[in-house]
């Protein structure tokens, strides 16, 4: 191909957000920037992060390449601004008309809120396309109303578009069940879209099976792209073989505290291993946000049962991605707390592996991550759920991390190694390639 | 004590609240910030359409709009000539002995029922689209009870308040004056005057609250 395929990418969520999704959607630009593509990504405006959210990290903004073009298309902030000193004389004067003539406005296009921001971005879309003509759209959800901009790019401009669910739509993931009561427009639109898109992305083959099972016409169109850990973010080649012998154990989470979770096991298992003389002196630490959104994280953390003291219990707060090995460095076992889902891999999952530290379970049985885990050398999985057990495994991994066997860790890091970022896209990569090499 | 070193006052938080389904909201908002010595004042609407609604909760200061509202002259007029004047004539017709009395009586039943259905079809469809406007107009005019020079925020917690609430945002831009129940300002302050354990008896009573 002589010039540089051109992609425009459609992602709400971009640095400097510290959404859980912004991961995947950072190495995707990254990826397909150094893969020869220009990348122009269309995210959220600062505003929202900012003002609305408060979830950001600044240090994010400097791991996305430089040769991405990042656009903020602007959006109608109506569902999130509850200050009256912002609202017009309209919305001011006459609020339940305002609110029936927005509602009006998503009803006649798509049901999210995030649509004005979707609009937006197809108009901001189809003004570059006019410019500079792209070979490609890929849109990133949720929110999924950029699946319906880039839907309606395709309409206009007749450039294909991929569709990659970084969490499902329609389904519950956590409850296995529809989101969307019969009738709902998510059901109309999410089919329109499979009819059209020339792929739709999953982050697992438990989702890609279910959609292809409710979409079976856009079944031979669908793929899976795991997630995996980022070698710019975390060197896991200078991680320790393990602990030093003169200090406790330190068993850590890494990631995000959600309601999800079933932390009461981990804290209690954690209580029965001390009780049970294993391990004396260790300390079960907790890094990072406490829920995704900063206005929940008191509530949040009461519910957890984090806000009281605990003894060896520490918070230790949120880690920016940039110093996040940091963390992973004072940790001698990581604890995989998870919700527990076959349709849930969680990201973290990856940046676990590659540490090569004894990593021990605390989900239900049947979580996606587990097809992944089962080949890591220094896997160490509950029987259930039970505090006993919780506490029997940690113990086991806790006895792993004082063997610290180097081989063993390397055979970890190893294995790892096949689950970098560039080596789940690298296929989508050159399939997207292929595509647009035939239609040029 | 000295100037210095005196703690500082405790927020004082303004909710205002003009319709009889936002009491279930404010009571648990109210709860969370009068259980950590946060001082409440709520200006309610409540004059018409309050029927059997539940008090707010009593550590609360509660300044109500309810007598100002009933003498609005539309509502006043309204109630007069179809509520409460034949609604008094026909009580003393049904206080008549004999056949007169029952036929009073049955009257009174049926007026009770026609006024029910005469307020849902005709008098809240027209009152309901005014009635925002109607209570802004009083409340601006009474601002002085609810001391907004020492108030941290205004939260109003429905869409009837929100005329009030916009009007008073452009009257004083330093003002927070907001549709969020937001608690997280006051989550790290300890609970110093819990609920009791049984809550507070909230059943229905007209004459709660003070008079605006």
């Amino acid at each position: 191909m002589s010039e540089r395929p051109r992609l425009l990418y459609l992602a709400y969520y971009f640095p400097p957000s510290r959404a859980s999704g912004v991961f995947r959607a950072r190495a995707t630009a990254n990826h397909f920037v150094e893969q020869g593509w220009d990348v122009t990504v269309l995210r959220a405006p600062d505003r929202f992060f900012y003002e609305f959210v408060g979830s950001v990290d600044e240090a994010l903004n400097a791991s996305v390449d430089p040769r991405v073009e990042v656009l903020q298309p602007e959006m109608d902030y109506f569902a999130w601004d509850n200050d009256l000193r912002n609202y017009s004389f309209w919305r001011g004067n006459f609020p339940v008309l305002a609110q029936k003539r927005y509602q009006r406005r998503l009803d006649r296009t798509f049901p999210e809120h995030y649509v004005t921001w979707a609009e937006s971005a197809v108009a901001t879309g189809r003004r570059l396309h006019r410019e500079r003509p792209f070979d490609l759209v890929i849109a990133t959800g949720n929110p999924f109303a950029s699946f319906w901009a880039a839907w309606q790019l395709e309409r206009r401009t007749k450039v294909p578009f991929v569709i990659d669910y970084r969490d499902s739509w329609t389904l519950d993931q956590f409850e296995n069940a529809d989101k969307f009561p019969p009738g709902h427009a998510a059901w109309k639109w999410e089919a329109e879209i499979h009819r059209t898109a020339a792929a739709a992305v999953h982050v697992n083959d438990a989702l890609r099976a279910w959609h292809a099972a409710k979409y079976p016409d856009a079944a031979d169109r669908m793929q899976v792209v795991l997630n995996g850990w980022d070698p710019d973010i975390m060197d896991a080649e200078a991680f320790a073989a393990g602990p030093a012998e003169d200090r406790p154990l330190s068993f850590s989470f890494i990631g995000t505290l959600t309601h999800v979770q079933p932390i009461e096991s981990l804290l209690e298992g954690f209580r029965l291993m001390g009780a049970a003389g294993a391990h004396p002196g260790a300390g079960l630490d907790f890094y990072g946000h406490i829920g995704f959104f900063s206005t929940q994280e008191m509530k949040l953390r009461a519910q957890l049962g984090l806000d009281k003291a605990i003894p060896g219990v520490a918070y230790r707060g949120p880690v920016p991605k940039s110093e996040i090995a940091t963390a992973y460095a004072a940790s001698d076992v990581l604890v995989f707390l998870n919700g527990g889902s076959k349709y849930v891999t969680t990201g973290k999952v990856f940046e676990y592996m590659a540490t090569g530290k004894p990593i021990v379970s605390v989900h239900e049985q049947g979580c996606a991550a587990e097809e992944l885990l089962r080949d890591y050398p220094l896997w160490f999985e509950p029987a259930s759920l039970d505090p006993v057990h919780v506490a029997a495994a940690m113990a086991e991994a806790g006895d792993a991390a004082r063997k610290a066997d180097p081989g063993t860790a390397a055979r970890a890091r190893a294995y790892a190694r096949s689950f970098t970022r560039e080596a789940a896209l690298a296929p989508f990569e050159r399939w997207a390639r292929d595509l647009v090499s035939k239609g040029r | 004590m000295d100037a210095t070193t005196a703690p500082p006052a405790p927020d004082r938080v303004v909710v205002v609240a003009f319709r009889k389904a936002a009491v279930a909201r404010v009571n648990g908002y109210l709860d969370y910030l009068l259980s950590r010595g946060v001082r409440v004042t709520v200006l309610v609407g409540d004059g018409q359409g309050w029927k059997q609604a539940d008090r707010f909760d009593p550590r609360a200061e509660v300044l109500s709009l309810a007598r100002r509202e009933n003498r609005r002259p539309f509502v006043w007029t309204y109630t007069l000539l179809v509520e409460r004047g034949p609604g008094g004539v026909l009580r003393r017709a049904a206080r008549l002995p004999g056949p007169a009395g029952g036929a009073g009586r049955r009257l009174v039943r049926a007026h009770a029922k026609a006024v029910r259905l005469i307020r849902k079809w005709f008098f809240w469809r027209g009152y309901k689209a005014v009635r925002g406007h109607s209570l802004r107009r009083l409340a601006l005019r009474r601002l002085e009870p609810l001391r907004l020079d020492d108030a941290t925020r205004v939260v109003i917690a429905d869409t009837a308040a929100v005329p009030f609430g916009w009007s008073l945002a452009r009257r004083r831009p330093g003002l927070e004056v907001t549709r969020a129940m937001d608690v997280s300002a006051y989550e790290p302050l300890p609970v110093t005057d819990p609920a009791p354990e049984q809550g507070f008896d909230l059943s229905p009573d007209p004459r709660a609250y003070t008079q605006l």
